[in-house]
C-alpha cells in the first residue's frame, strides 16, 4: 500500500472553517485511501501540550479527512501548519488534490 | 381585559441588523422522552436500523430545504446546508452511535445523547471561539435526528406558523432559518447561539434582524406579547411603552430609508467628478448571486467563473444542466450583458485525479484553454450551453490564460464548430462577442496583435501579477513579492490599455485589486474605464468614483510611471488617492 505524506501551511484567511472544511471533506471522499490530517504546530512541537504525544518530531493528533466534525475541532485557522497522510492505491492522488485544495485557498481569495 | 405588564429589557448578542416591531411568535424546546431504558441484544440490530432510518429522514428532510434555497441571491444558506449534510454522514457522529447502540444495547436516543456529550467535551476544549461554536451545527443536526426519532416532526415550516410574528425561539437551526424570508417574519431572537453561528450568517444573508444568546427570552417573553427586537443592539424590549415605541418606530424608519437610498444610489450610472462613465462589472462565483448584483448596480458581469459546475463532482456536467445555469445569470441580467468565462482549471481537478499524469508545475502546466482545446469533447458541450444561453440576453465569452493570436484562432474556431452544429439541429444562436483574458504576460505583450481579433480584454491582474514577478502568492517565502503597484505591472497595464485604445476594444480589470479604492486614480489614469468586482463592493467603488476626475488621474499615472520601486509606486499611489473625498452624507457603506 502505498503511503503519502505531506506538510502544508494553511493560508486561507478563514482557515479550516466550515466552508472551507466541507469542500475539503467532500474531495478526500472521492478516494479510496484512508487519509488523514494533523495539526502540526509549532506550540505543539515544542511543550508537547496534547496530552499523548509520543517524543517524535511529528506530534499530533490525527482525524480522519473525511470527518467534517474532525476536520472542524482541528481549529485549523490561518497559519496552521498540517501534515496530510494517505494510506492506499490512490494515495499519490489524493494528497495531490487535498493538497492543491490548500495551497488554492479553496478558491476563497 | 389583560393586565399590562411593565416594559423589560432583555440583552442579547447582535445577530442581524435591522428593527423588528410586532407580536411575539414562542416555541419552547420540545421534551423528548428522558430515556435511559436498555434494550434486549436481539433487538439491537433493530434499534441500529430505526436509527437509520431517522438519520436518513434527517437527510431528506435537508436536502428538500437545501433545494428551496437554491433560488436565494447568496450562496451562504446553501453552502451551511451542506455542512449539515455531511455532517450526517460523519463516522463521528452516525457510526459512533451506531456501535454504541450494539455494544451497550441501550436505545439509539440515548446512545445519540452520549455521543453528543463526548463530541461537546471535545469542541470545550477547543480555544477559538469560532471552532468551538461549531458544535452547534453538530448539536442542531442531532436534534433533527432526534425529532425523526421520536417521530415529532413538524408539519408546517416554522415560517408559515410565524407569519407575521418575531420569533421568540430557543434554538433556530440554520435549516429553519433558511426558510424565513423578509417581510414574512419580522425577525427573530433565540436562547442560544453566538456571534459565528450559522444561523447569525443565514440571518444576515437574508437581512432579517435578529437577536441571539439572549439566554432567558423563551422563559421571559410570552407567546403575543409586544416586542422591538434591535439587530444591531442586540437588545429586545418586551411590552414596551408607548415613548419607547414611539422612538423605535422613529429608528426604523431612519434605519429603512437608509437602506432604501443606498441601493437607490447604487442603481445610477457610475460617473467620474468630470463626468467620464466608468462601467462597473460584478464578478460572479455561482448563478444565484446575479441578483445581488443586480441589487448592488451592476454594469454587468465582468467575469462568471463556470468551475462550481465542473467542481465537487464525478461526473461531467450537461449540456442542458450548463445551459440551465448560464440561462440563469442571463435572464437575471435583464439585458445587461453577461461575460462567462469558459472553464479555467486543469483536468488535475477533474473528475479521477487517476486519470491525468500529475504535473511537475500546475500553474505552467496543462490547464484552462489549453486543457479545453486537448478535450474538444468537453469545450464544445460548454460552447453549445453558453451559445444556447445568448437566446436570454447578451453574452460575452471570455477565454483564460490566453497566450497569442493562436490559440484565440483556434477557440474561435471552435466556437464556429459549436454553431454549426447548433444549426445543424435548427438553432440559430445569436452573435457573441469573444474576449481573451490578459493575464500570461506574453499575451500582454502582443496585445496589439489581439487587440486586432479579440472583441475584449479582460485583465486578470491576480494571475498576471504572479506571472510577470514569477511568485506564487501562496508561497509565503515569496509573497511579500506579490505587489500590484511593481513598475513592471504598471508599464504592462499601459501597454495593453494603450493597444485595447488604438483598436478601440474595450478593457476590463477582474482583479482583486480593482475593488481596491486606493488603485482607482492611477487605474483611470492609465485608461481603464471598466472594471469588474464582488458585488458587494460595487455601491462603495461607485462613491469613490464621483469624487475622482480623469484630468488629476492622468497626472497621477503619468508620475506613478517615472518610479523606481513598488514600495514608492504605493506609497505615492495610496497617498494621492487619499486626497480624494468620496461623498459621506451615506455612513457606513
Amino acid at each position: 500500500m502505498p503511503h503519502v505524506e505531506r506538510t502544508l501551511k494553511i493560508t486561507n484567511k478563514l482557515g479550516l472553517h466550515a466552508r472551507a472544511a466541507a469542500k475539503l471533506v467532500q474531495m478526500a471522499a472521492r478516494f479510496k485511501s484512508e487519509l488523514k490530517i494533523a495539526r502540526i504546530d509549532s506550540r505543539q512541537g515544542a511543550g508537547g501540550e496534547a496530552p499523548g504525544n509520543k517524543s517524535s518530531g511529528a506530534q499530533a493528533t490525527d482525524v480522519n479527512a473525511k470527518s467534517i466534525m474532525g476536520v472542524l475541532m482541528l481549529a485549523a485557522g490561518m497559519g496552521t501548519t498540517v501534515r496530510l497522510q494517505a494510506e492506499g492505491d490512490d494515495a499519490e492522488e489524493a494528497i495531490a488534490a487535498l493538497a492543491g485544495l490548500i495551497e488554492g485557498k479553496f478558491g476563497e481569495e | 381585559m389583560t393586565r399590562r405588564k411593565s416594559q423589560r429589557v432583555i440583552t442579547g448578542i447582535p445577530g442581524s441588523p435591522g428593527i423588528a416591531i410586532g407580536t411575539a411568535y414562542v416555541e419552547r424546546p420540545i421534551d423528548i422522552d428522558p430515556l435511559t431504558r436498555s434494550i434486549a441484544p436481539e433487538d439491537a440490530e433493530a434499534e441500529v436500523g430505526r436509527f437509520q432510518a431517522a438519520v436518513d429522514a434527517s437527510k431528506r428532510q435537508l436536502e428538500v430545504i437545501r433545494d428551496r434555497v437554491a433560488d436565494l441571491h447568496v450562496p451562504e444558506p446553501r453552502l451551511i446546508l451542506d455542512t449539515h449534510l455531511l455532517i450526517l454522514e460523519d463516522e463521528m457522529l452516525i457510526g459512533e452511535t451506531a456501535s454504541t447502540i450494539r455494544r451497550e444495547t441501550i436505545a439509539a436516543e440515548v446512545a445519540l445523547r452520549a455521543t453528543m456529550d463526548k463530541v461537546r467535551a471535545a469542541f470545550e476544549s477547543i480555544t477559538d471561539d469560532y471552532f468551538r461554536e461549531r458544535v452547534n451545527d453538530v448539536d442542531q443536526v442531532a436534534e433533527r435526528i432526534l425529532r425523526n426519532l421520536s417521530g415529532h416532526v413538524d408539519g408546517a415550516s416554522l415560517a408559515e406558523r410565524a407569519q407575521g410574528h418575531v420569533i421568540v425561539h430557543h434554538d433556530l437551526t440554520p435549516a429553519d432559518t433558511a426558510l424565513l424570508r423578509r417581510g414574512m417574519v419580522m425577525g427573530f431572537v433565540t436562547d442560544t447561539g453566538g456571534k459565528t453561528s450559522h444561523t447569525v450568517i443565514m440571518a444576515r444573508s437574508l437581512e432579517i434582524p435578529a437577536v441571539v444568546g439572549a439566554t432567558s427570552a423563551t422563559a421571559d417573553i410570552d407567546e403575543g406579547a409586544m416586542v422591538i427586537l434591535d439587530g444591531a443592539a442586540g437588545v429586545v424590549i418586551v411590552d414596551p411603552d408607548e415613548s419607547t415605541l414611539e422612538d423605535y418606530r422613529r429608528r426604523k424608519a431612519v434605519f429603512e430609508e437608509r437602506e432604501r437610498r443606498l441601493r437607490a444610489g447604487a442603481q445610477k450610472p457610475a460617473f467620474t467628478r468630470d463626468g467620464v462613465r466608468v462601467h462597473l462589472h460584478a464578478n460572479l462565483e455561482l448563478p444565484q448571486e446575479a441578483e445581488l448584483a443586480v441589487a448592488c448596480g451592476a454594469d454587468g458581469i465582468g467575469m462568471f467563473r463556470t468551475e462550481f459546475l465542473f467542481m465537487n463532482r464525478r461526473d461531467l456536467p450537461t449540456e442542458d444542466e450548463q445551459y440551465a445555469a448560464y440561462r440563469t445569470v442571463v435572464e437575471a441580467m435583464g439585458g445587461r450583458p453577461a461575460t462567462i468565462r469558459t472553464l479555467d482549471i486543469g483536468g488535475d481537478k477533474l473528475l479521477s485525479p487517476a486519470d491525468r499524469p500529475s504535473e511537475a508545475n500546475p500553474a505552467l502546466g496543462l490547464r484552462a484553454i489549453r486543457y479545453c482545446l486537448k478535450e474538444p469533447a468537453l469545450f464544445r458541450t460548454q460552447l453549445r450551453a453558453i451559445l444556447r444561453a445568448a437566446q436570454h440576453g447578451p453574452v460575452r465569452i471570455l477565454v483564460p490564460l490566453v497566450s497569442g493570436v493562436e490559440e484565440l484562432r483556434l477557440t474561435k474556431a471552435e466556437i464556429e464548430t459549436a454553431r454549426q452544429s447548433l444549426a445543424a439541429e435548427g438553432f440559430t444562436a445569436p452573435a457573441v462577442e469573444v474576449g481573451v483574458m490578459i493575464e500570461v504576460p506574453g499575451a500582454a505583450l502582443v496585445a496589439d496583435l489581439l487587440a486586432r481579433e479579440a472583441d475584449f480584454f479582460s485583465l486578470g491582474t491576480n494571475d498576471l501579477i504572479q506571472y510577470s514577478l514569477a511568485i506564487d502568492r501562496g508561497n509565503e517565502e515569496v509573497a511579500y513579492l506579490y505587489e500590484p503597484m511593481h513598475p513592471a505591472m504598471l508599464r504592462l497595464l499601459k501597454m495593453v490599455l494603450d493597444a485595447a485604445a488604438v483598436a478601440g476594444r474595450r478593457v476590463n480589470l477582474c482583479g482583486e485589486m480593482g475593488g481596491e479604492a486606493q488603485y482607482l486614480p492611477v487605474l483611470l489614469g492609465l485608461g481603464l474605464r471598466e472594471i469588474s468586482m464582488h458585488a458587494a463592493q460595487i455601491p462603495r467603488m461607485k462613491r469613490w468614483l464621483s469624487a475622482i476626475d480623469i484630468d488629476t488621474s492622468k497626472k497621477i499615472a503619468a508620475k506613478a510611471l517615472t518610479l523606481a520601486t513598488a514600495k514608492e509606486v504605493r506609497d505615492y499611489v495610496s497617498s494621492a488617492a487619499a486626497s480624494f473625498e468620496p461623498p459621506t452624507t451615506l455612513d457606513g457603506i
